[in-house]
């Protein structure tokens, strides 16, 4: 599998009067093969939205460097290449979006790289179809929900069609039912698009969706494994200010105060309930 | 007023947006709720349910169409000075609120609200020094610049300068959103805090169903614009199949429970914290299926 993104050594810091010397992101040594799912994780200030930024070209590396599609971010000459391969949706879709009319929110990007018009017209109704948002693309992006606009936002990255998407927080601002159609569609572009997926989140559940979870710590990478792997090693995830899903907690609750020992990988609710439910019904305990 | 008449009475409240416009649309519809002295209520919903319209008549920010709402017995809209004084004893906290900050000082945006009620020198220093002790920030950041302080401070920085009004009534609106899970735990931490401590009245607004059981006396659901359910938190988890038709998210280990209930497992299906559910599957397995 080719490599996405791959960082060497790479370090940066911002201009800080208060702890100058501080590294916001400490020799991290990455690399996202192309169609992985990985999730960032870390408590605020770790540098999730900072190692983000390198992924394309938002910030430039002070030490090592960030390849993206093998393209060194520090090359000026690399830069919209980098854009185009790698696309960034933020947080607030409030901040992203600049039309009055959906479709043409969409068009934005497509408009300002010289795409021709029959060619934007096709990518932009595909890219709302994807989304789901196709039978709004003639309304006002200010009265549509959280979770449509924040599509509408990924609908205008997704025009540009890149190889990479990298999520910063998407679901933050929206409510549960936002927050799964959001969801929704990641998991769709990663599985049937093979888009690789960048996710930063401190959603835990969002995390659980992901191949692989990376968790930052002072700027360093200081866990990195499968979600599977990582989510059960509760003591670890406590130490960097994380929590493991409730399906996981609930198990190892279970088997502290029985002193059993249930493997606790349980990541859904279905895997949960799965496992407790042999626990409960075997050995016929039950009158 | 007595201490029995209740902080916030809401009657009959109906707040429609760009009336006898085409774009009319009735975001309250009727709604009753009286807010006990001193107890702690989360008001929960979908987006567009009308929870954060409900908040900006709680202090006046909006005025209702139909309806009165009464602080400590009386009309918050009788005079103009009625209104300025309800805002200085209910604090209303934004979204986001640090977003609002604008201090050149965190110690002189703390300031702010006191400075506004007309209060000495030696009084506003005391309840700057008060909140910022109470929201945990070290006083070496009181001379600092807001804006360099982390998402998390800055988000304590907001809540401390409207604190430093010590109201009697606390709003909250979503205080947690975008924090990590410890800083979330602290904020929500501190909120409880205050509620033991200076005894204030708090209304957490939050989509999270998790928060709201574990945090506050009494729920209160609202959709469409009405107010749905309201009760205990063991009380309203009884309704599970209608708190997900109106767009709100169980908490996870209430889902497994009612996975198990549904495979013919019969454990309470209302157990909304790892604890509760940890306590009915070991009292299951005992055989005892009542707990």
């Amino acid at each position: 599998m080719s490599e996405m993104i791959k960082t060497e050594h790479l370090t940066f810091s911002y201009t800080d009067t208060v702890t100058p010397n501080k590294l916001s992101l400490d020799h991290i040594d990455l690399t996202i093969p192309a169609g992985q799912f990985v999730a960032i994780l870390g408590r605020n200030g770790s540098g999730k939205s900072t190692l983000a930024k390198q992924f394309n070209a938002i910030n430039l590396p002070a030490g090592g460097r960030v390849l993206v599609s093998g393209m060194d971010t520090r090359d000026p000459n690399n830069l919209i290449p980098i854009r185009k391969e790698a696309s960034m949706v933020f947080q607030n879709p409030d901040n992203q979006i600049v039309s009055t009319v959906v479709e043409e929110d969409v068009a934005f990007a497509l408009e300002n790289l010289g795409v021709p018009s029959p060619e934007i017209r096709r990518r932009v109704d595909e890219a709302l179809k994807t989304v789901g948002m196709y039978d709004y693309r003639l309304h006002a992006p200010h009265l549509l929900s959280g979770g449509q606009k924040q599509r509408v936002a990924i609908a205008g990255v997704l025009a540009i069609m890149p190889r990479c998407i990298i999520f910063d927080e998407p679901t933050s601002m929206l409510d549960p039912q936002g927050r799964a159609e959001v969801m929704e569609v990641i998991r769709h572009l990663n599985k049937d698009f093979h888009i690789t997926i960048v996710l930063i989140t401190h959603h835990m559940e969002e995390a659980a969706q992901a191949e692989r979870m990376v968790v930052l710590e002072k700027g360093k990478v200081v866990m990195d494994g499968t979600p599977r792997e990582l989510m059960c090693r509760t003591a670890e995830l406590s130490r960097f200010g994380l929590a493991p899903p409730q399906t996981v907690a609930l198990v190892q609750e279970v088997n502290r105060i029985a002193g059993v020992l249930m493997p606790s990988d349980t990541l859904t609710v279905q895997e949960c309930a799965d496992r407790l439910q042999t626990y409960l019904l075997e050995g016929g305990v039950r009158a | 007023m007595s201490e029995n008449t209740p902080i916030l009475q809401v009657k009959n409240l109906t707040h429609i947006y760009s009336a006898g416009t085409p774009f009319e649309h009735k975001a309250l519809d009727n709604v009753n709720l009286t807010v006990e002295r001193g107890e702690f209520v989360a008001l929960i919903g979908h987006t567009g349910s009308g929870k954060s319209t409900l908040i900006q008549h709680l202090n006046g920010l909006l005025r209702p169409t139909r309806g009165t709402v009464l602080f400590d017995g009386r009309d918050i809209f009788e005079s103009k000075a009625r209104l300025r004084t309800v805002r200085f004893h209910v604090g209303l906290l934004f979204q986001y609120p640090e977003y609002q900050l604008f201090g050149e000082t965190v110690e002189e945006d703390v300031a702010f609200g006191p400075g506004n009620m007309g209060l000495d020198n030696y009084e506003i220093n005391r309840r700057v020094e008060n909140s910022l002790r109470l929201v945990g920030l070290p006083s070496d950041v009181a001379s600092r610049s807001p804006f360099d302080l982390s998402g998390g401070q800055k988000r304590r920085v907001a809540i401390a300068g409207v604190l430093a009004m010590e109201p009697d009534v606390l709003i909250l609106d979503e205080p947690t959103a975008g924090l990590d899970p410890r800083a979330h735990d602290e904020i929500l931490e501190l909120i409880r805090r205050l509620h033991r401590k200076r005894g204030t009245t708090i209304i957490l607004v939050t989509h999270s169903m998790d928060d709201a059981a574990r945090m506050a006396d009494r729920l209160c659901v609202m959709k469409k614009g009405a107010l749905f359910l309201t009760g205990k938190p063991e009380e309203i988890f009884q309704h599970a199949d209608a708190l997900e038709q109106s767009g709100l998210a169980l908490p996870q280990v209430t889902q497994v429970m009612q996975e198990l209930a549904r495979r013919g497992i019969a454990v309470n299906p209302a157990c909304y914290t790892v604890e509760q559910a940890a306590q009915a599957i070991l009292a299951y397995r005992k055989g005892d299926p009542l707990c």
